[in-house]
């Protein structure tokens, strides 16, 4: 115990400044708080910077690439994205194509011309060119062998009459995703089928966003029997398959961007309107909206300012989970052939078009199917956090 | 039916709230919920009528019919002298300023999504009462009467304890001043200290506003407190009505005696003394009430009659209004 | 009087995101076999935190820091989850607020006391059913035979909650903690409650914790006292002490605050909201609140002091060196 003059001061009554002292504690708002536990979670994290890494590609690759979507260079038809090279001398390189042809390359990958052979000997097998003044052979007479007997090499690179073994393995520098059947490049086809991809599923979204929260707004406030009715064109609607729809549209409009989103339009809200319609079921009986109604707020106030920004939590995951949905629709409905058309590049037509190909370039598949694969991960592992991250039960 | 005058604010007649439920699978099988079944009273301007009763009484009930937020099944709602019980929503606009309501959960009753100053804006656009300057000074002002201060204005209700958030819902309903307010079990969900806190401030803004209360409310004590006159629910009948001090001091129907010995006293010696009745078994189920008097099945004064004849509230004493066929024995002490 | 459970200053805290929220700051109290202890306060107290401390039902991020918890001569907070496991329910059993979600829905009432007994005691089927159909007459409810096959949303709120003390008491518990037992219940269905358990109490021997915030409850069930604020003890003492001799101003205030029936004067509120425990003052809790505050309060936790045989208030204003201060308070 401190004695002395220190004393009397204790025990003097505490003025009120020092009573009413209170720290003020930082709080967050839904989202503040939703944010911080999106970040927490580290596959939507990923899923979030792919997707906004998509966004960024999509938009401005085309713009910076030599190549566009369409341009066509049929010598370099089928060039993979990873070949093998060989060395002719110093400053020559050869690549030798699946289909028997031979170009000419960089030692970095760059293609430089298609060679014409000097002579083609079928009789022995063998097409002989001229590479700046040397002599080279492809000699393939163990190609037919090699068919049943794989680990046969199927052709010989003779440079002056001295077989050369593959020099090195190189990317392809010009076309980084290779080119297709038509010597188009496939990267900036990818490309292009991300702006497609994208552009769907944003529209679609945008579409049965309004569509959705108006109808399903509705249906759940009105409650009864305009309910009733509005759930049951609802059930109809949803009965009827998406491709249904498509092929009957095509009786009308040409098969196109525009079908698929057209039919994508009559869908999807629906997923969308049951779930504001859940939502606004549900708050609809909470306080704050008996509160409205009794300060004297019309029906469309309190589904504005009060059912609706209530609801947004599902409403966003909602969203978030129905792009990798659209974006597959597309996909699969070019694929069949029910969507854009030649020479537009999407992701489905892509993969439909890799088709024929697809034993000796698997190349042409892989790299559509992986674009469509990563992308709906991405959207799929953010709509998962986010409907974490905005479940208000979770929040404390 | 009981003492009016020029006073009276609002009256009650017969006023019934059913809720139907069809339970029949082709042929229409209705099943009724009757919440609130005739009941009548009056509450005069100025004064606070607290109305109590359990659960499954009918007390909210009423008050939510009261401000229309459920229709009216039967009986009329006479506000200033006009009936509002079958107005439309058009024709209860004017209605929507002099008849406010302050809820219970002060947690549920605040969107959470808006700021205080928007919540207790609200009233004032949708009325058209101010706006631009004059909109945020009246906010402030309101936020002042209810012991708050400007900064709260653009903050969010999760930042606010029970009792404040309480506060801003008083706020609100204070925004289009109204006449008459529905005070919906508000003190409840708060804390014991916050609950006086919050009382008193409503007792201060009926005396300086002149407004009248309905307050509902399970907790007997603080009712006797706040209430003028009190009115007691059963079962969606009213059983007893009678001024406050007259109420706790001689009850006369069984169902208020019983309720008002049930209610522990903080006071050990006076609680160890006290005769409780407790009451045996549990409230019947509403969808099939006892026939007679409701009560009589927990009454243990029930006689034959009581389950043959429904007992009507009647005016046994000045202002004392009891529905039980033996009230007259028990004001003048006659009854076992 | 043999010690039942005595708690030596428990500190428990939850570590969110924000920081350390501190919601008991040092507890230590002691409850003897048989007796009935009211634990009073309100919300943020710590009251109900201290008990699922004793329980071990703390959720995550929930920790007891520190301190001791002996019960039966062994400190609960060093046993083992395993351990812990044969305490509750056993030895020390624990009936909640809401009886709506503290049973089970998908099971029977009957299953869910038998899963109770045959957890504890090794006794067969059979067995366990009579057991369990005694309960259900022990707590009042009638038709026991047919009633034990009953789901809970059959009952109504009253009968639930007789339910729950009939799972809490079908191992003969020593202690039972009672957490707001009443406060979600009808004032009538209340009183049927509280007179079981003074009933049950008297039958078993059963010791009680009741939390609370109606102080009418405590007066009614209660033979000793503690108020708790912000995490701590203001008071502790016998239940006549509390209520006709209070010597803490936070107690003084709640007795003042409450209406009673007899008058009719204006409440007197505790002005002021209780503390954040986020960053708990560090003086005492309810200085900033207390109209007898001084300086020393704002700087320094109080010690307890002594006023009487058994009661103890934590407040500066019973030190010798303070100034005389009349503490007008009390019921009476």
């Amino acid at each position: 115990m401190i004695k002395g003059e220190g004393m009397d001061k204790r025990w003097e009554k505490a003025s009120e400044e020092i009573k009413g002292e209170k720290k003020i504690r930082p709080s967050l708002t839904y989202w503040q708080d939703a944010w911080r536990r999106l970040k927490q979670n580290k596959l939507s994290m990923i899923g979030l910077v792919v997707i906004i890494l998509l966004f960024i590609t999509a938009i401005f690759g085309p713009m910076v690439s030599k190549f566009s979507y369409e341009d066509q260079d049929l010598k370099f038809g089928n060039i993979a994205p990873r070949f093998d090279i060989y060395e002719v001398d110093k400053s020559n390189y050869i690549y030798v194509h699946p289909e028997y042809k031979l170009f000419t390359v960089t030692s970095d990958g760059e293609l430089l011309d298609s060679l014409r052979p000097v002579k083609n000997d079928m009789m022995n097998s063998q097409k002989i060119y001229e590479v700046d003044g040397k002599r080279v052979v492809l000699d393939y007479k163990n190609a037919k062998l090699a068919k049943k007997n794989p680990s046969i090499q199927k052709y010989k690179i003779l440079v002056e009459n001295k077989e050369t073994e593959v020099t090195k393995r190189v990317f392809n520098k010009t076309y980084f995703f290779g080119t297709d059947s038509h010597g188009r490049d496939l990267f900036i086809r990818v490309l292009y089928g991300a702006r497609i991809s994208l552009t769907v599923a944003i529209v679609a979204t945008l579409v049965n966003f309004f569509i959705g929260i108006f109808y399903g707004g509705i249906s759940g406030y009105l409650g009864g029997r305009v309910d009733a009715v509005m759930t049951r064109i609802m059930d109809i609607i949803s009965t009827i398959p998406l491709l249904l729809y498509v092929i009957l549209l095509m009786v009308i409009i040409a098969p196109g961007l525009k079908t698929i989103i057209i039919a994508m339009g009559i869908t999807f809200w629906v997923r969308m309107a049951r779930i504001v319609r859940g939502q606004t079921l549900s708050i609809k009986q909470h306080e704050y909206v008996m509160a409205a109604k009794t300060i004297g707020a019309k029906n469309f106030r309190i589904l504005s300012r009060h059912i609706i920004p209530n609801a947004m939590g599902p409403i966003i995951v909602s969203l978030t989970m129905m792009i990798p949905n659209a974006i597959f629709t597309e996909s699969f409905l070019s694929f069949i052939g029910l969507g854009v058309s030649a020479p537009q590049a999407s992701w489905g037509t892509l993969a439909s078009d890799a088709l024929a190909g697809i034993r000796t370039y698997p190349y042409q598949l892989f790299f559509p199917s992986m674009a469509i694969s990563i992308t709906m991960l991405a959207f799929n592992f953010l709509g998962d956090g986010l409907r974490d991250a905005l479940d208000p039960r979770l929040r404390k | 039916m009981d003492n009016k005058n020029d006073n009276t604010l609002i009256e009650i007649k017969n006023l019934k709230k059913y809720f139907s439920k069809n339970t029949g699978f082709f042929k229409k099988k209705m099943q009724h919920l009757k919440a609130v079944d005739d009941i009548s009273f009056h509450i005069k301007k100025g004064e606070t009528f607290g109305l109590v009763g359990e659960s499954g009484c009918g007390k909210s009930t009423t008050g939510r019919t009261i401000i229309r937020l459920y229709d009216v099944t039967g009986g009329d709602i006479i506000y200033d002298g006009k009936n509002i019980s079958h107005l439309n929503e058009r024709e209860l606009e004017p209605y929507r300023r002099k008849i406010q309501m302050i809820f219970q959960d002060p947690y549920a009753s605040l969107n959470t999504r808006m700021t205080v100053g928007d919540i207790i804006g609200e009233p004032l656009d949708i009325h058209n009462l101010a706006k631009g300057e004059a909109r945020q000074k009246r906010i402030y002002e309101l936020l002042d009467t209810v012991g708050l201060s400007k900064e709260h204005a653009s903050r969010y209700p999760h930042e606010f304890s029970g009792g404040q958030r309480q506060r801003i819902g008083i706020a609100r309903a204070l925004a289009v001043e109204p006449e008459f307010i529905i005070c919906d079990e508000p003190i409840s969900a708060l804390d014991v200290s916050i609950q006086a806190q919050v009382v008193n401030m409503l007792d201060d803004l009926q005396k300086k506003l002149g407004l009248t209360y309905l307050f509902i409310a399970h907790d007997l004590s603080m009712v006797k407190h706040i209430s003028d006159r009190i009115g007691v629910l059963y079962l969606g009948k009213m059983v007893e009505i009678a001024e406050s001090d007259a109420l706790y001091d001689k009850p006369l129907h069984p169902y208020t005696r019983a309720l008002l010995s049930s209610i522990p006293i903080p006071d050990p010696e006076l609680n160890a003394k006290v005769d409780r009745e407790i009451l045996k078994g549990d409230v019947p189920s509403p969808l099939n009430p006892p026939s007679g008097c409701r009560f009589r099945t927990r009454c243990k004064y029930a006689e034959g009659i009581c389950s043959e004849k429904e007992p009507l509230l009647e005016e046994i004493a000045p202002g004392r209004f009891v529905a039980c066929h033996f009230s007259r024995e028990f004001y003048e002490g006659t009854k076992k | 009087m043999e010690k039942l459970i005595e708690l030596k200053d428990v500190k428990t805290s939850f570590f969110t995101h924000l920081g350390e929220v501190q919601a008991v700051r040092g507890v230590s109290y002691s409850l003897n076999k048989g007796e009935a202890l009211g634990i009073v306060g309100e919300s943020g107290s710590g009251k109900s935190i201290t008990s699922m401390s004793i329980m071990g039902l703390l959720q995550y991020p929930g920790t007891v820091k520190s301190g001791e918890i002996i019960f039966k001569g062994e400190d609960l907070l060093k046993k083992n989850k395993k351990e812990m496991r044969s305490v509750r329910g056993n030895e020390i059993a624990m009936i909640f607020q809401d009886p709506m979600t503290s049973l089970n829905p998908v099971y029977t009432v009957g299953d869910q006391i038998m899963e109770a007994i045959r957890k504890h005691q090794n006794v067969s089927k059979a067995e366990a059913l009579k057991k369990a159909i005694e309960m259900l007459i022990l707590v009042g409810i009638p038709d026991p035979e047919k009633r034990i096959n009953a789901y809970p949303h059959e009952f109504s709120g009253g009968m639930r909650q007789r339910v729950m003390i009939a799972i809490a008491l079908s191992c003969e518990p020593d202690l039972l903690i009672a957490d707001e037992p009443s406060t979600a219940l009808d004032v009538t269905i209340q009183a049927q409650i509280l007179d079981l358990m003074k009933e049950l109490k008297d039958k078993l021997n059963t010791s009680i914790i009741l939390i609370t915030h109606d102080l009418g409850v405590v007066a009614d069930v209660c033979s000793r006292v503690l108020v708790m604020y912000g995490g701590l003890i203001m008071e502790e003492g016998k239940v006549e002490d509390i209520f006709y001799n209070p010597k803490h101003p936070y107690t003084v205030g709640l007795l003042k605050s409450i209406p009673k029936i007899e008058h009719k004067e204006r409440l007197v509120p505790i002005e002021g909201t209780p503390p954040d425990l986020l960053h708990p003052p560090k003086g005492c809790p309810f200085a900033a609140r207390c109209e007898h505050a001084m300086n020393v309060c704002m700087e320094e936790r109080p010690e307890f002091f002594e006023c009487g045989e058994g009661h103890r208030s934590m407040c500066w204003l019973l030190h010798p060196d303070s100034p005389k201060t009349e503490l007008k308070g009390g019921v009476r």
